[in-house]
């Protein structure tokens, strides 16, 4: 009995079987032999064990769910044409939305609205271009296809009021389409940049130092 | 002299494969790219020409790798069981040239042996010794080969970057100065952090400078720096084409060693079952005997004279192209540089010829004079020459963009990687300040790896190319998984020395502190200065969409007045009110914290959906704070913030005390718009949704009970208050106006401009005074939707000289009206308080109103001022006349009035009583939170 618990024991330790062998000075055939008959007496330990006691085991363990409880769109860039989009809603945001509109939230339509807010400090209403997608339920990210290279956009989550305006829930970070090859031979921001005429970059850099307290005090 | 410069980069890459029990089929991706890749590159070192040099990336999981004492053991074992199959293949071999490939491998085999013993197992050594001499240049990559533009947090790409520079250091005792970009993947940002991390240069596709604003001047012929002033060296693609392209490359060449065709398949089971994996499953052994010959499966042997023959006209071709570009495209300055990258692995593991092919393209380039360069020289020779330019997210990946990394197949993944990102984010901010402990921090930093481990590129790329996909989806879930377990044990504070040591000995992978990446200085801040435990005052969260110097009516004043009374006598007041432009997101007023909010669409041409948006910011920015500090209840002020009070009392579960001001069902006299029967919905699902009701008298009390059918029980009624001091009239005799003075009575009153404050009666008044030959003056301030009709009203009956509408007034100037005035009239024919008549009677002037609502509450008749009927012209007349006829008894009821505002109207006591509901208000299981009705 203790010699399959001395091997069980070097086998977590991560030896191969044949180094085990070669350890406790028995020869591999034994030592696989061994090895499979407590694999062998493992793994129908299960079935014995009754219905809940299973059921309690499989709860402990996290499994990967299908999206978390959280308000959050990501904006992500792909192609000089293309981005992706996720986004999740909790509870309490559907809720609000609910009690604003109050109308269940699977009635409420499900709209994705597209901005272009290239070279702008976009506040909710001054894009340069807008357009929706009506979003099929059950939907929680979408390819943006046939966009314009060169562009920086930003997406809201949102649904429709009675008489048909749009109404953000969430809104994403921006994000760039890459600009089409030889796109510019001059360009203001970089020597703007380059002279220290500013002292933060003119672009967008993809990523925000984020800080769990978003704002101070 | 040459016209320009040859790089050569190699990066070499495994993801990180070590598993802790044997035989992963995964391991022999180490084994197979030792015996084919890194020992053979060990042999081009060893014979290449003096004064040349080449740059050699290794990925941190492959130096992890490659210095784990558990996989350099297994890997002696396997190339003795290699060696053992040589033994027994060359015992069955019959056909002489199988036995001359035979031959080859045990040779080679016994040099792999050889080389490997040589250096103690420890290839990374090896390379150093060669790096000390000169004859290569080493750097490394991501911590675990993370796609970095995918990436969500700066600290994030930190943790990526600057561990990936210590393992580097740890290996080779020195920093790394060049970076290999995974995937060559670039993007705006990433260069910041590159810079922050000491490195001096990267490498990035061709399109990535063809696609900068501007376009470098000399297009790809030269590097460029990033903003932040990393050197990007970009690959060419015409000369890496020769190898890279499957079709046409060099290694797709029929003499050379067929990849696909092993000896594993090619046995009995019996014979080979050995030599393969225990379980049976027939996996490479590495023994290949057969050359690609052609596009057939019938291969013909291995002659590897005829490869060596080749891959000589091979390296002579290549050094001709190099030779053809380099004149071709002749420039200065710098001269034209040629960057060829490629994954290391090609050389050797796939093309199994090419390390030799190296050593011979070299040996050529001596002989036709093509000068080898490393980044790191080019750069001191010509770093005053290089542009600066901005460039764009790019790969080297299909078409140079992200697709391959991010499609449908692989798009799931980055929700989970982010949520991770964000957790550490949010567990560095809770560690901070040395509040964890030597146990948690393990755990925090296994948190770190596991985040890593998932981050890897490799996994979205096996999974998009479909080959071991499904090992690659496991790996992903398996540290996601992991993750959020050993994040479980923390929250839950069931974590222990026994449990880390299992989950780190899974995966010793970069073995350091990692936790600390993911600090950020503004949330040590916070963690810092608020402490949620030792509070003792009250925390008051005060919901309202108006609040000063955004005044709209009078709740504005009255939420203000009340919360700094509230903060003087020792309670904490949070207000989360509108935006107003020009005015700060947070300040402290009077003690009183304001946080001013705009929604996500601020110009929302309805104003009911308008409130709809401002509530859901205001939730956000209540519920930020909340993680701050804890709140002990809500109050909120009138339906326009229902949805954001109920929300925040079921995300927080504090009680709502709610104050209605008005009522729309009031102001209208009945509900008969849909857009009223919206709000009068709001206002009943807050009263509902509400622990507790202030109301300010008792006209409001029954509304709520008759019209609402509200319990008694909760409806508490508390005055509105006054505060005397803003009454005071501090600029003495600051505008004489003689058509004012000239009058025998001056009448002031103020309010928003709307048709319940009854102020087209005063015009109706006005016209009958003046009929009548009294020279009597009414003066109305505000303004209002009501002003052009009033305005209106006026000209038509030609009583400019009689009515002046004094639009909009300051306090000062409403103060300085009241202190001409010889009263103030309020005709309301609704008014649920009236505080404009507290501020009459409290500037000691007499105060008429209207015998309604909360303004009959306030005045006794003709012993603290007098009432009017609403809605009732004459009777403005009346009291016009009443004090034409009784000045002296006027001026008593005026002085007995002031009194009464001064002490049963005031904030303190309206104060305290109010801070006693807070206290005594514990959350009633009866009330709901509102939702759909």
């Amino acid at each position: 009995m203790n010699l399959i618990e001395d091997i069980v024991k070097l086998k977590e330790k991560g030896l191969t079987l044949q180094e085990i062998a070669q350890r406790m000075n028995m020869s591999l055939g034994k030592v696989q032999y061994r090895w499979n008959k407590y694999r062998q007496q493992q793994t129908p330990l299960h079935h014995d064990l009754p219905p809940e006691a299973v059921a309690v085991k499989q709860k402990e363990k996290w499994s990967m769910p299908y999206e978390y409880e959280e308000d959050i769109v990501c904006l992500m860039p792909r192609t000089s044409d293309s981005l992706y989009a996720y986004w999740s809603l909790t509870e309490a945001i559907e809720q609000m939305a609910e009690h604003h509109f109050r109308t269940k939230w699977e009635e409420l339509p499900s709209v994705l609205k597209v901005y272009d807010v290239t070279d702008i400090n976009f506040f909710g209403h001054n894009a340069h271009r807008t357009f929706e997608v009506e979003l099929p339920p059950m939907t929680n990210n979408w390819f943006l296809q046939s966009l314009e290279p060169g562009r920086t956009y930003i997406v809201d989550i949102g649904t429709r009021t009675f008489d048909g305006s749009f109404f953000t829930l969430l809104r994403s970070n921006p994000a760039e389409t890459s600009p089409d090859p030889y796109n510019s031979l001059h360009d203001e921001k970089i020597e703007r940049w380059k002279h220290q005429d500013v002292s933060q970059p003119e672009w967008l850099e993809n990523f925000s130092t984020y800080s769990y307290y978003q704002k101070i005090r | 002299m040459s016209n320009g410069y040859f790089s050569l980069v190699l990066h070499a890459h495994l993801p990180y494969v070590r598993h802790k029990e044997a035989n992963r089929l995964e391991e022999r991706w180490v084994f197979e790219a030792l015996t084919e890749t890194y020992i053979p590159l060990l042999w081009v070192l060893e014979e290449q020409p003096e004064y040349l040099s080449w740059t050699l990336s290794f990925s941190p999981p492959l130096l992890e790798l490659l210095n784990d004492p558990v996989i350099q053991k297994r890997y002696l074992e396997h190339l003795d069981l290699t060696m053992k199959l040589v033994q027994k293949e060359k015992k069955q071999s019959t056909q002489p040239e199988e036995q001359a490939v035979i031959q080859f491998y045990e040779e080679r085999y016994k040099k792999i042996m050889e080389t490997y013993q040589k250096y103690d197992c420890k290839i990374t050594n090896a390379y150093k010794q060669f790096m000390d001499q000169g004859k290569v240049n080493c750097i490394t990559s991501a911590a675990t080969h993370a796609f970095l533009p995918y990436i969500e947090t700066e600290q994030g790409i930190k943790a990526q970057i600057l561990s990936g520079v210590h393992t580097f250091e740890k290996y080779f005792n020195e920093k790394p100065k060049g970076f290999w970009l995974p995937e060559c993947a670039y993007s705006p940002g990433v260069d910041k952090v590159l810079a922050e991390a000491g490195i001096r240069y990267t490498f990035v596709d061709e399109e990535t400078l063809l696609r900068s604003k501007p376009v470098p001047s000399k297009g790809i012929g030269a590097p460029v720096y990033s903003p932040h002033g990393v050197a990007l060296f970009s690959r060419n693609q015409c000369i890496s084409e020769t190898i890279w392209n499957s079709s046409v490359g060099y290694p797709g060449d029929y003499d050379y060693r067929e990849f696909y065709r092993d000896v594993a398949y090619e046995r009995d089971y019996e014979y080979i079952k050995s030599f393969i994996h225990p379980d049976g499953i027939r996996v490479d052994t590495g023994l290949k005997y057969w050359r690609i010959t052609g596009k057939t499966e019938n291969k013909d042997w291995y002659q590897r004279d005829w490869a060596l023959n080749k891959l000589h006209q091979h390296a002579f071709d290549f050094c001709h192209r190099i030779t053809d570009y380099l004149h071709m495209n002749k420039q200065s300055y710098p001269p034209q540089l040629i960057t060829a990258p490629f994954d290391a692995e090609l050389f050797g593991h796939w093309w199994f010829e090419g390390p030799e092919f190296l050593l011979q393209a070299m040996k050529n380039s001596i002989d036709q004079d093509i000068t080898w360069i490393t980044p790191q020289e080019f750069l001191n020779r010509h770093y005053q020459d290089l542009e600066t330019v901005r460039p764009s997210f790019s790969t080297w990946g299909k078409n140079q963009t992200g697709e391959v990394w991010l499609n449908e197949t692989n798009a799931w993944m980055y929700r989970h990687l982010h949520h991770c990102e964000r957790k550490l984010v949010q567990l560095a901010a809770h560690l901070s300040n040395g509040k964890g402990n030597i146990v948690v921090e393990r755990y925090a930093n296994q948190m770190v790896r596991e985040w890593m481990l998932a981050a890897s590129s490799d996994w979205a790329f096996i999974i998009e190319g479909n080959s071991a996909s499904q090992y690659a989806k496991n790996r992903f879930q398996q540290h996601i998984e992991r993750f959020h377990e050993l994040n479980h044990s923390i929250n839950n504070q069931s974590y222990n020395p026994e449990e880390i040591s299992d989950y780190e000995n899974e995966f010793p992978f970069l073995m350091t502190d990692l936790w600390q990446f993911f600090k950020n200085p503004h949330d040590e801040y916070v963690e810092a200065h608020y402490n949620k435990k030792t509070a003792s005052k009250k925390k008051i969260l005060m919901l309202s969409w108006e609040f000063p110097p955004m005044v709209v009516g009078g709740l504005a004043r009255h939420v203000f007045d009340l919360s700094r009374k509230l903060v003087e006598q020792g309670s904490e007041v949070y207000v989360v009110t509108s935006s107003v432009e020009g005015y700060p997101e947070h300040e402290v007023n009077n003690g009183v914290h304001v946080y001013r909010v705009a929604g996500k669409q601020p110009n929302f041409e309805s104003f009911f959906h308008w409130t709809g948006s401002l509530n859901m910011a205001m939730v956000e920015q209540a519920v930020g704070l909340a993680k701050k500090f804890d709140f002990d209840c809500i109050h909120a002020h009138d339906w326009l913030v229902s949805v954001a009070a109920l929300a925040i009392k079921k995300k927080l579960d504090i009680p709502l005390i709610t104050t209605i001001h008005a009522t729309e069902h009031g102001r209208n006299n009945g509900i008969t718009s849909p857009l009223q029967y919206e709000i009068n919905q709001k206002e009943w699902e807050l009263m509902d949704g509400s622990d507790s009701l202030i109301v300010c008298s008792k006209y409001m009390k029954s509304e709520l009970t008759d019209v609402f059918s509200i319990p008694e029980e909760k409806i508490t009624i508390l005055p509105n208050g006054i505060d005397p001091e803003q009454i005071v009239n501090h600029s003495e005799i600051a505008f004489e106006d003689q058509t004012i003075s000239d009058q025998d009575l001056l009448l002031f009153s103020v309010g928003r401009l709307v048709k319940e404050k009854g102020f087209q009666t005063i015009v109706e008044a006005a016209e009958i005074l003046r009929n009548n030959g009294k020279r009597v003056k009414f003066v109305i301030a505000g303004k209002g939707p009501l002003f052009d009709e009033l305005k209106e009203m006026i000209s038509q009956k030609h009583l400019e000289e009689f009515v002046h509408l004094a639009g909009f007034v300051s306090d000062e100037e409403r103060n300085e009206w009241f202190a001409r005035a010889d009263a103030a009239l309020f005709p309301s024919h609704y008014e649920p308080f009236g505080i404009v008549a507290l501020e009459g009677m409290a500037a000691g002037k007499l105060t008429i109103v209207s015998d309604t609502g909360g303004l009959r509450e306030i005045i006794d008749h003709e012993k603290t001022g007098l009432k009017v009927y609403p809605n009732d012209p004459n009777s403005i007349v009346w009291a016009v006349e009443f004090i034409l006829s009784n000045r002296d008894r006027c001026k008593e009821i005026a002085q007995k009035g002031e009194e009464i505002a001064r002490t049963v109207f005031s904030w303190n006591s309206i104060a305290e009583k109010t801070a006693e509901l807070y206290e005594g208000s514990h959350k009633k299981n009866t009330s709901k939170v509102g939702g759909i009705v």
